[in-house]
């Protein structure tokens, strides 16, 4: 194609201004993971005497920090590093497993619950509550509750009356997000508590998943459409199970968006601190509070021991590495046409 | 293998409505133990709705649905024992074409090397076997239907449903398969429903047609009945190519009156307003003299083995199948004849056949 003369000028103009901020972009955002990776390789004296901005020009590099890091008795650097693997992998694969199976639910068997059958729960529930703790003051209010669903449910019978739609599970599931973190952390120190799994790998997994098993569906729904495809339909005819038509034909199908979702629920927990730093501040740290506690531990020491600033950027450098590769591979997917064209 | 001693299947009452849209009325439908039976109607007739109905992948709305001596309407798909060719193939695009055609059995656990002989079998029989390794996205659209067609014959099910199996094959491969189809169908004995919009598919395959249009059944009956005694005007029209002459006019005690002319038929019986109709095949080009129907020649078209004439009468048109060396310069006036056993007499207000 011929494009006129004055155009293409123009748009040279225009390219040139657009390199320029782009370029002056780019700067903001690499600069900081530039500057810890140039404070990780300084020595003491570099980082004492001001700022220095290029290795063998302006100091001499050493990887006195990284061979800290790696070998001395950072053992802690090593234990956040490896739960934060753990807690995250593990998190992401339980929320994705749970989040396609509640999306293929809500789309392909639109399972619609009699609000008596909720009633039934709730009566169910109140029983067992009331076997579990006899407190003096709770059982009568449990039986008033108990009361109230028998009558409902003789009122309305097992199976008919007003159903419990998938639009509104759906919408009962981001609903369950409007809380703050902040209202969640006593209940949640409590019964972890009570359960012994406090600070633990397994305490945070499970914390994870729930946590982000809303997001991880609302993400997903789009990828899965509103009814089952003809694939899915054959597969069906042909007797395969539910489970297994999710997971040997669907999925394989929706790959793509599925990774896509995988991917950024694995950054949600990766970088996760509030709850990882109350829930597990021991043996279970992972790496963002770990990091908090090595800043706010050495404040005050800071300026006496600058080496230590170096130790810090190596360690961040350390974490921000592969969370750098696994957001590029994310962007291969999500400019791959996967999340917005389909 | 044994012939499968095939089953019935019924349709009874059966109504389907999405929302207000009304798209099956009262379908009642018996198919005979191993009968091939052809779902012939326009796109958007609710073919399509009716096999899903019967796989189970639908509800009816109301009415019973049974295969052999059961109740299944409120039986899941997968209890059915049926297989089923999608309209749109509905292939598995992350696996081969072998891993597509054995997964019925690979479900139902069969063992490997059965699994395996099963496959190349059905393969064979669809001309695949080069193509086993390939994924579906590296076929061609005919290749990707039969591979949905190995799909469904690599077991014996009670009942086939296929939804134009063969819409996207080229004129030679049809052929073929269809004659594959007949064959494969009479030695299993396995009751078939095929659906196709294609109405020679439909009187080569069939033992029976039925022809459905806007979710009403208008005929059910051997090709040679639907084509020689259609039921109404709706079916006389579709079925034929090219299709039946209509003449409008009335009908008084047999006599078929249209603008000054008449014309005798076997029909008795009178209708203020009635349709008479008459294949090209059975009408014939005569003096003007001699015919109650004339007007002049608009075109002739010689197809092969036939010319066809049209002759354009009263602002209508008039197709004539006449002989090979049949010629006639377009402006001259002509007669159409056709003898008094070709006529087809219909009521024009409730498009039914009068007989
Ligand atoms: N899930 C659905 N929701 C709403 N309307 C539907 C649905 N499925 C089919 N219909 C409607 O029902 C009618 C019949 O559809 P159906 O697919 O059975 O037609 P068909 O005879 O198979 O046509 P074709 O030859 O084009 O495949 C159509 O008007 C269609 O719009
Ligand atoms: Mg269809």
């Amino acid at each position: 194609m011929v494009q006129p003369a004055h155009s293409r000028l123009k748009s040279l103009t225009g390219r040139i201004a657009t390199y320029t901020a782009l370029l002056i972009w780019s700067g903001v955002c690499v600069f900081p993971i530039y500057w810890f990776g140039i404070t990780s390789i300084k020595g003491f004296n570099d980082i004492a005497k001001g700022p220095r901005y290029l290795p063998f020009v302006d100091f001499q590099p050493t990887l006195a920090s990284w061979r800290f890091v790696f070998t001395d008795h950072q053992d802690n650097l090593r234990l956040g590093y490896m739960n934060s693997i753990i807690v995250a992998s593990a998190s992401t694969l339980l929320t994705l497993t749970f989040g396609a199976m509640a999306v293929y639910g809500l789309t392909r068997l639109r399972p619609t619950i009699p609000w008596s059958a909720v009633a039934l729960l709730g009566l169910g529930l109140s029983l067992g509550a009331i076997i579990l703790f006899e407190r003096a003051a709770w059982p009568w209010c449990f039986a008033v509750f108990a009361l109230a669903s028998i009558f409902f449910i003789a009122m309305r019978g097992w199976a008919r009356g007003p159903m419990l739609e998938p639009h509104l599970i759906a919408f009962g599931l981001i609903a369950s997000r409007i809380l703050p973190p902040v209202t969640m952390i006593a209940p949640l120190y409590v019964m972890a508590e009570m359960t012994g799994l406090l600070d633990t790998q397994l305490l945070l997994i499970l914390v994870y998943a729930a946590a982000n098993l809303p997001a991880a569906i609302w993400l997903l729904q789009p990828a899965f459409g509103t009814r089952a495809t003809e694939a899915e339909e054959a597969a069906y005819l042909d007797g395969a199970s539910h489970p297994s038509i999710l997971f040997t034909i669907l999925l394989p199908m929706i790959r793509q968006p599925a990774l896509a979702v995988g991917l950024l629920i694995f950054l949600l927990s990766v970088n996760e601190y509030f709850l990882a730093a109350h829930l597990a501040p021991g043996k279970a740290i992972t790496m963002p509070p770990w990091l908090v506690s090595q800043i706010s531990m050495r404040e005050a020491q800071i300026i006496a021991e600058e080496d230590e600033l170096s130790h810090l950027s190596a360690a961040i450098v350390l974490m921000v590495l592969p969370l750098l590769a696994f957001s590029i591979t994310l962007q291969r997917f999500l400019g791959n046409r996967a999340l917005w064209q389909r | 293998m044994a012939a499968n001693p095939g089953v019935p299947v019924s349709f009874d009452h059966v109504q389907k409505s999405f929302g207000s849209v009304r798209v099956l009325e009262e379908l009642n439908l018996q198919v005979a133990p191993g009968e091939f039976l052809v779902l012939l109607g326009a796109s958007g007739s609710g073919k399509t709705t009716a096999l899903r109905i019967l796989s189970g992948l639908e509800a009816a709305s109301a009415g019973r649905v049974r295969i052999g001596d059961r109740d299944v309407t409120d039986v899941l798909p997968k209890y059915r024992d049926i297989s089923m060719v999608f309209q749109s193939y509905a292939l598995y695009p992350h696996k081969t074409v072998a891993e597509n055609i054995g997964f019925p059995l690979k479900v139902r656990k069969v063992p490997k090397a059965e699994q395996d002989i099963a496959i190349h079998d059905a393969a064979a029989q669809v001309q695949l076997e080069t193509l086993l390794d390939r994924y579906p996205r590296q076929l061609s659209g005919g290749q990707r239907q039969r591979v949905a067609l190995a799909r469904a014959i690599i077991r014996r099910p009670s009942v086939f449903l296929m939804d134009e199996p063969l819409s996207n094959l080229d004129a030679k491969l049809r052929g073929h398969m269809r004659a594959e189809l007949k064959h494969m169908q009479q030695s299993f004995g396995i009751t078939t429903i095929y659906v196709t919009h294609d109405q020679v598919e439909a009187m080569t395959l069939a033992h029976r047609v039925a022809i459905l249009e806007k979710g009403i059944l208008q005929q059910l009956d051997t090709p040679a009945n639907i084509y020689n005694n259609p039921a109404n005007l709706f079916v006389a029209q579709f079925i034929g190519s090219p299709p039946m002459n209509i003449v409008k006019g009335a009908l008084d005690n047999g006599t078929f009156r249209m603008q000054g002319e008449s014309l005798a038929t076997h029909v008795t019986g009178s209708a203020a307003d009635a349709v008479l109709g008459v294949r090209p095949e059975d009408c014939s080009i005569t003096a003007p003299a001699n015919a109650a129907l004339k007007g002049e020649i608009y075109t002739t078209e010689l197809i092969g083995d036939h010319t066809l004439v049209t002759v354009k009468s009263n602002g209508s048109f008039l197709t004539v199948k006449a002989a090979k060396d049949f010629v006639a310069k377009p402006g001259e006036t002509a007669g159409v004849a056709a003898s008094t056993e070709h006529l087809y007499v219909f009521d024009a207000s409730t498009g039914n056949r009068m007989r």
